[in-house]
C-alpha cells in the first residue's frame, strides 16, 4: 500500500527532461543492477557516439552499453569535433559537455575535471550519487546504504567522509 | 640486453623510489614469479594481476617517456636477437631465439600503437594496486582471451631474455610461450586497444570520486533537491 503510494508520487514528479550521459556514470549504475533509473528519471536520455563507444567496447566486462536500449534512450552520431584545446577530456566527455552546451540539456558526469569544465560553461551537472539521490527522493529505490556498499565492493573509491555525506542527505543516518 | 635493461632503459631514473608503484610491482612479480618456471605455470589470477599493472604503468602520463625509450630499445634488441640466433648451434635454442624475437617485434608494434591518449591517461597507479585481487576483476579479465594473451606477452617475454644465458630449459619454455602469446596478440591489436581503452575508462570511473574537492561534494549534494520536490 505505502509502495503504491510512493509509486503514485513518483509519476507526479517532474523528470529531468533531457540528460546527456558519460560513461562513467553508466558503468557505475549498471555496476549495481540500476541502469534503469535512468529510464524513470529522464524524459529523454542522450548517448553521445563518442560514449557509446567507450562503453561498448567493454562489453565483456559489464552491461553498461545497454543503456541505448532503454526506451527513453537517443543515440548521437558523432557531430563535435572542434574542441582540441580540452586536452584532458577524453572524446566522451568533450561530447557529453559541447552536446548539454548546444542543446542547453543536464549532462551526467563524474570526472571532477569533466564536471568543472562544464560548470564553467554553465552547464548544469549531476553525477551517479546525486542521480541516486534523485532516485530515493521519487521513490525508485528503497535506500541508498546497499546500493553504495555494492559499488564499493566492485572497487569504487568512495570515503568515508564522502559517503556519509550521501547517507545523510538520503535521511539514512 | 637484461629484462632490467628492457624494463628500465638507460638514461632512466636507477632509483627504486623515483619508479612508480606500479612499475615495481611489475618488478616484483616478475621477480617473484619467473624463477619457479616451468613448474608452476601463470594463472589466472596472476595474469590479471599483471594486467592491473600493465594497464596502469602504460597509461600514467610519466609512463610516456618510458615507451618511446622502451621501444627503441627492443628496436635494438631484435637485432640482438638475430645475431644470437645466427651464432647460436643448438637448433632448439635456434629457434627459440627467432621466437624471442618475433615476440619482441610484435611487443614493440603494440606499444608503438598505442594511441596518445591512452598513453596520456591520468590513472592512477597506486590506487590502481590499492584494488589488489577482487575476485570480480580477475573474473572479467580471465574471461577476456585479448587481456590475457596481452599479460602473457610481455612477461614472458622478458622472462625468456632474462633466462637466455642462465636457464636453457627455462628460455625455452618462455620463448614458446612469448612466441605464442605473440601470434595470438599481433592479428588483434586493434581489438585489444579499444578493450584496454574500456578497462581505463572503467578503472577511473572507480577512481573518480578520489579525485572531487569540497566544491564538487557540494555541487552533488546541492544539485538534485530542485528533483527531489
Amino acid at each position: 500500500m505505502g509502495r503504491g503510494r510512493t509509486r503514485e508520487r513518483a509519476q507526479l514528479l517532474a523528470k529531468i527532461r533531457s540528460l546527456v550521459v558519460d560513461a562513467g556514470p553508466c558503468i557505475a549504475l549498471a555496476s549495481i543492477g540500476q541502469l534503469g533509473l535512468l529510464e524513470e528519471l529522464c524524459e529523454e536520455v542522450i548517448v553521445p557516439h563518442a560514449v557509446f563507444q567507450e562503453l561498448a567496447d567493454g562489453a565483456k566486462f559489464d552491461n553498461a552499453h545497454l543503456v541505448v536500449q532503454l526506451a527513453n534512450a537517443r543515440l548521437m552520431p558523432p557531430e563535435i569535433s572542434t574542441l582540441a584545446e580540452w586536452r584532458n577530456l577524453g572524446a566522451g566527455e568533450l561530447h557529453v559537455i559541447a552536446y548539454a552546451e548546444i542543446h542547453r540539456v543536464v549532462a551526467l558526469l563524474d570526472d571532477a575535471y569533466a564536471r568543472k569544465a562544464a560548470r564553467r560553461n554553465g552547464i548544469e551537472v549531476l553525477g551517479t550519487l546525486s542521480l541516486l539521490l534523485i532516485a530515493k527522493a521519487q521513490g525508485h529505490v528503497e535506500a541508498l546504504a546497499p546500493l553504495i556498499a555494492v559499488m564499493r565492493a566492485g572497487g569504487y573509491r568512495l570515503a568515508d567522509g564522502l559517503v556519509l555525506d550521501v547517507l545523510r542527505a538520503a535521511g539514512e543516518t | 640486453m637484461s629484462a632490467a635493461e628492457l624494463l628500465r632503459p638507460p638514461g632512466l631514473p636507477n632509483s627504486p623510489a623515483e619508479l612508480s608503484p606500479a612499475f615495481r610491482e611489475l618488478r616484483r612479480f616478475l621477480t617473484d614469479t619467473a624463477p619457479e618456471r616451468p613448474s608452476t605455470p601463470l594463472d589466472d589470477a596472476e595474469l590479471a594481476v599483471a594486467f592491473q599493472v600493465l594497464v596502469s604503468e602504460l597509461t600514467s602520463p610519466e609512463r610516456a617517456a618510458m615507451i618511446a625509450a622502451l621501444s627503441a630499445n627492443l628496436g635494438s634488441a631484435l637485432d640482438d636477437w638475430v645475431k644470437r640466433e645466427f651464432n647460436e648451434a643448438d637448433t632448439m635454442l635456434k629457434l627459440a631465439c627467432r621466437q624471442v624475437g618475433e615476440a619482441a617485434r610484435v611487443y614493440k608494434n603494440l606499444l608503438n600503437a598505442l594511441p596518445d591518449e591512452l598513453r596520456s591517461l591520468a590513472v592512477h597507479a597506486a590506487a590502481s594496486n590499492r584494488e589488489g585481487r577482487s575476485d570480480e576483476r580477475v573474473a572479467r579479465y580471465a574471461s577476456n582471451q585479448d587481456l590475457l594473451a596481452l599479460s602473457l606477452l610481455p612477461i614472458a617475454l622478458l622472462t625468456a631474455v632474462e633466462a637466455v644465458d642462465r636457464d636453457p630449459g627455462n628460455f625455452l619454455f618462455w620463448a614458446q610461450k612469448a612466441v605464442t602469446s605473440a601470434r595470438l596478440v599481433e592479428p588483434r591489436i586493434h581489438e585489444i586497444l579499444r578493450a584496454m581503452s574500456a578497462e581505463v575508462a572503467r578503472l577511473e570511473e572507480r577512481g573518480a570520486w578520489s579525485e572531487w574537492d569540497e566544491e564538487e561534494l557540494a555541487s552533488e549534494l546541492n544539485s538534485w533537491q530542485k528533483y527531489a520536490r
